[in-house]
């Protein structure tokens, strides 16, 4: 029956999903489940993942300069 | 542009997720994904080559154990190989993705992470009690579901018939209600609606009147009224066994009730007169209810039910009349009692039996029979026809289950087990064949000694008894089939109806019943009885028996006797001892009667008492040594039923007097009969002579007084009865009867023991004399030996040896015709003995032994016969007449 062909399909991609998180943690990627998660939606959407992981890196970047200018700027506001 | 569009959110969310930028910042969010999509679009890296980071995977799982984390490349090793069963399109460009973001994992990566990666199980949902689902489902709060339901068959009409009289007043049978429909089930019924509001109103305002209270507003006593239909209610519901208000448990009116309009004198005279109908049914209602165990008891039970159930049906007759009136009815009370009264004036009856039985707490189970008996004859004298009829009815319906024992014992001599109510009991032992007859049935006796079984029955028991016997007899002689071929047929009908008809009205009933149970009886007596008497007569050979027995006990063929007599004579007086020797016994009288009976069968015996004697002691009386003789003859075991052991008793007592008497006569019978000189001792033996003659006479008389007088004229009485007998018991007793008569009158019975003595004298008398002649001759032939051997030796030319001489003269006066020389031998040897050692008379004179016989011979005589004509005179036995014939046969031989 269909509902129970999808609810299948959807355990086999959630167990993936974990071995593939458990990889992803034993390689110290530093990536949480959702972030994987989208990563995985995006490839399949057929991006490239070395583009993909260079956009993650820069976004890291990115945000943790965003995060120093933001405790700064609290810091002089005291 | 829909892919765009979903790469545009994904990109939105990736930004969200990596750089926690607060949602205000929009440009910047937005610029954010500007940069993301760009990149993504517009980037210079090649596809994926899977095999590469399949080596990359490998390369860092060594560089793990080089390293020296050999845990962390066990577990990407197994996640790897667990990630191949799910392995996609993607999947190599996935850990693509993974290997380029990784950071230096042999040297930062822990494996703690992974644990923390599994999420902690949540509790177990709680497991599901029945508590759950009875609170969710909401009947947790019913108590009604556990209640028991009793299933049984729905509840009597009686209560039925009160729920629905409160609903409706239209009738009071059930049916009404279910009319036209399919069987209401009783839910519905007692979930009937009524019929609106205002029937019940009338119904509760009917009935009002038996919850009035009996007090009236000041507070005396007063007395509810009630209609006239309402008391013919209670007193219909009061007959029928149902609870009412009227009346209470005892039957008694309550008095609170007075009827509207009747002086309450005639109220209560009527009433009480209903009061009376019921307290005398009550003791049938309550016996009918009861649990009987007996047969008889249960039979009687269903007649009693059978009477109410009549009862019932009028009542609800009654009250159909009363209710679905189609004219118009009077309701009348005394009219109700008036049209009861037949029905109950049998039954009154009836309960009056009941109650008697109910008194009699230890009485047997056919208690009921006679009393319904008794209460029948009663009725019929009385002429209530209607009572005598149930009564009669209850009576043979009862009397067809006592008769069922009664006709398995008549027909297959069989007894039903643990039946107590037959009177018929079997000894538990088997018992040997002949003692069948007598002892293995017994008829019951109460402790009080009358038989266990109606009163009515006595007279037919006896045959009862012996028809059921005489099965088992047959079936004994594997004969019991035969008999069924000679039941004549159906045995005639037990009920009221035929042996109480209508014409035979005046005839009082136990002459009807007695006259038919007889008729009963006879049907199943007659053949079995005749059969058995028929079989011991041709199979059995009772009659050749009985002549056997005889011809060896009574001397019937006196040659034969004699031959025996004579032989063990013999022995006797040559004092050898053979005669007390059993096989020589036997021998002998095989060969004396082996002519005329079956001899194999014929043994003979000495009694221990008798070997006691010495030889010449037995010799000198026919008290010691003749009694000891006893001969057995074998008989077949039915003929033993006839003729039992003591009757043989009776035999063996007739047969030592007639030996006793034998031996006297033939003791006198061989005289001496020496060359008499002539002269002086011929004188000398007159009285000699004379005294022979007249022990022989004596002798003669009383044989000829047996043989003539008694035994023959009995044995013939004996064939007759026996023929006339009609069953094995009167055969028994007809045999009986024979030998008593035998000992009786032959002089052997306790009465005339001192006559029978004084004729034993006698016999011993004529011993004593031939031994004294004896003697004499011996001593005169001593004399003349003396004599003629004086002369011999004066004249060689006498022949010596007298002895010779005399032995050859036994010889040739000997009546013996076997052991000649043998016997010659022993008289010699006898005689020696004799003169040797003597008998007592040996030392008196010869002349004077001989009177002295004479005078002992004379004495006895005289008070042989005054004795038997006393004893005759003075008793009324049948015997009495043959004494006197014997007394005065033996007066012709008293000389005065």
């Amino acid at each position: 029956m269909p509902p129970n062909e999808r609810a299948e399909k959807q355990a086999a991609a959630q167990q993936a999903v974990d071995i593939l998180h458990e990889i992803a943690t034993i390689l110290n990627c530093h990536l949480d489940r959702r972030t994987l998660s989208i990563c995985i939606s995006m490839i399949e959407n057929g991006v490239n993942p070395e583009a993909l992981a260079n956009v993650i890196k820069e976004l890291r970047k990115q945000g943790q300069e965003a995060q120093l200018e933001a405790a700064a700027a609290s810091a002089r506001r005291r | 542009m829909a892919y765009l569009a979903q790469l545009g959110a994904l990109a939105d969310e990736l930004v969200a997720a990596l750089t926690s930028i607060p949602e205000a910042q929009r440009e910047r969010r937005d610029a954010y994904r500007e940069f993301v999509l760009r990149s993504l679009r517009h980037h210079t890296f090649t596809r994926t080559n899977q095999f590469e980071v399949q080596d990359r995977l490998d390369g860092l799982e060594e560089r793990f154990c080089v390293v020296g984390r050999d845990a962390l490349a066990r577990a990407l090793r197994i996640r790897l190989d667990a990630l191949e069963s799910h392995r996609s399109q993607t999947t190599p460009e996935v850990l693509h993705l993974l290997l380029e973001l990784a950071d230096q994992p042999a040297q930062k990566s822990n494996l703690s992470d992974l644990d923390a990666l599994v999420e902690p199980e949540e509790d177990a949902p709680p497991p599901l009690t029945w508590r759950d689902i009875a609170r969710e489902d909401g009947w947790k709060q019913e108590r009604d579901i556990w209640r028991f339901v009793d299933y049984s068959l729905g509840s009597s009409d009686e209560d039925e018939v009160d729920v629905l009289s409160e609903a409706s007043l239209e009738s009071l049978t059930t049916t009404s209600s279910a009319e036209g429909k399919s069987q209401p089930t009783v839910e519905a019924l007692a979930s009937i609606e009524p019929l609106g509001g205002e029937v019940l109103k009338q119904v509760q305002a009917a009935q009002a009147w038996r919850h009035d209270s009996a007090a009236a507003a000041d507070g005396r006593p007063k007395r509810i009224p009630i209609s006239t239909t309402q008391l013919l209610r209670e007193v219909l519901f009061m007959l029928a066994d149902l609870e009412t208000n009227l009346f209470d448990a005892g039957c008694n009116p309550m008095p609170k009730y007075q009827l509207r309009g009747v002086s309450l004198d005639s109220y209560k005279a009527l009433l009480t007169s209903f009061a009376e109908c019921g307290r005398k049914l009550a003791p049938l209602r309550a016996f009918a209810k009861q649990r009987e165990k007996i047969p008889l008891l249960q039979v009687f039970q269903d007649c009693v039910q059978k009477a109410l159930h009549s009862l019932d049906l009028e009542l609800s007759q009654i009250q159909a009349r009363m209710i679905a009136n189609k004219d118009d009815v009077v309701i009348s009370l005394t009219g109700v009692l008036e049209e009861l009264g037949p029905t109950l004036t049998p039954l009154y009856s009836l309960a009056d039996i009941v109650r008697q039985l109910q008194e009699e707490r230890n009485s047997h189970a056919f208690r009921c029979l006679e009393l319904l008996y008794d209460a029948v004859g009663m009725a019929q004298l009385q002429g209530s026809r209607s009572v005598y009829q149930l009564l009669g009815t209850i009576f043979f319906d009862c009397f067809q289950v006592y008769l069922k024992p009664i006709r398995l014992w008549m027909e297959e001599g069989k007894l039903l087990p643990g039946d107590r109510t037959f009177f018929v009991s079997e000894s538990p032992t088997k018992l040997p064949l002949p003692q069948i007859w007598k002892s293995q049935f017994n008829l019951l006796r109460t402790p009080e000694g009358s038989l266990h079984a109606p009163r009515f029955l006595k007279p037919a028991i006896h045959r009862i008894f012996t028809a059921g016997k005489s099965i088992v007899v047959l079936k004994h002689m594997k004969q019991h089939e035969s008999t069924r071929k000679y039941r004549p047929g159906a045995e005639p009908k037990m009920d009221f109806a035929t042996v109480c008809p209508d014409e035979a009205e005046l005839a009082p009933f136990s002459e009807l019943f007695s006259a038919a149970f007889h008729a009963w009886i006879r049907s199943k007596h007659h053949s079995a009885a005749a059969m058995l008497r028929e079989l011991l007569f041709r199979s059995y050979g009772l009659s050749e028996d009985l002549d056997a027995l005889q011809r060896i006990y009574l001397m019937s063929d006196g040659a034969r006797f004699d031959t025996f007599a004579s032989s063990v004579f013999r022995h006797l007086d040559s004092y050898s001892s053979s005669w007390k020797d059993r096989f020589t016994l036997t021998e002998i009288a095989q060969e004396a009667f082996s002519g005329c009976i079956d001899g194999d069968r014929l043994s003979a015996e000495v009694e221990p008492r008798g070997l006691a004697h010495s030889g010449l002691a037995s010799r000198s009386s026919v008290r010691l040594s003749l009694p000891a003789i006893r001969l057995r003859y074998r008989l077949s075991w039915p003929v033993q039923i006839v003729v039992p052991d003591d009757g043989i008793q009776g035999y063996q007592t007739i047969f030592t007097f007639l030996l006793q008497a034998r031996r006297a006569i033939s003791v006198l019978q061989h005289p001496i009969l020496t060359p008499q000189p002539a002269g002086p001792a011929d004188r000398a033996s007159y009285p000699y002579y004379l005294l022979r003659s007249k022990l022989l006479w004596f002798g003669n008389t009383v044989t000829t007084y047996l043989a003539t007088l008694v035994l023959a004229p009995n044995a013939a009485r004996l064939r007759a009865d026996l023929r006339e007998a009609a069953d094995v018991d009167d055969m028994v007793a007809a045999h009986a009867a024979f030998v008593a008569r035998l000992v009786a009158e032959s002089c052997q019975g306790a009465k005339l023991q001192p006559i029978r003595d004084c004729i034993l004298d006698v016999f011993d008398l004529a011993i004593r004399l031939e031994d004294a002649q004896r003697a004499e001759t011996a001593r005169r032939e001593e004399e003349d030996a003396e004599i003629s051997r004086l002369s011999v030796m004066s004249s060689p030319y006498r022949s010596p040896a007298p002895g010779r001489d005399r032995a050859k003269r036994r010889r040739v006066e000997s009546e013996d015709d076997e052991g000649e020389e043998e016997d010659g031998a022993a008289q010699v040897v006898g005689e020696w003995m004799v003169k040797r050692h003597g008998v007592k008379d040996s030392k008196k004179p010869y002349a004077l032994v001989l009177r002295e016989l004479h005078g002992d011979f004379e004495r006895h005589l005289r008070f042989i016969a005054s004795g038997l004509r006393g004893v005759a005179r003075a008793s009324r036995e049948e015997a009495a007449a043959k004494w006197d014939l014997l007394a005065e046969m033996l007066e012709v031989g008293i000389k005065d």
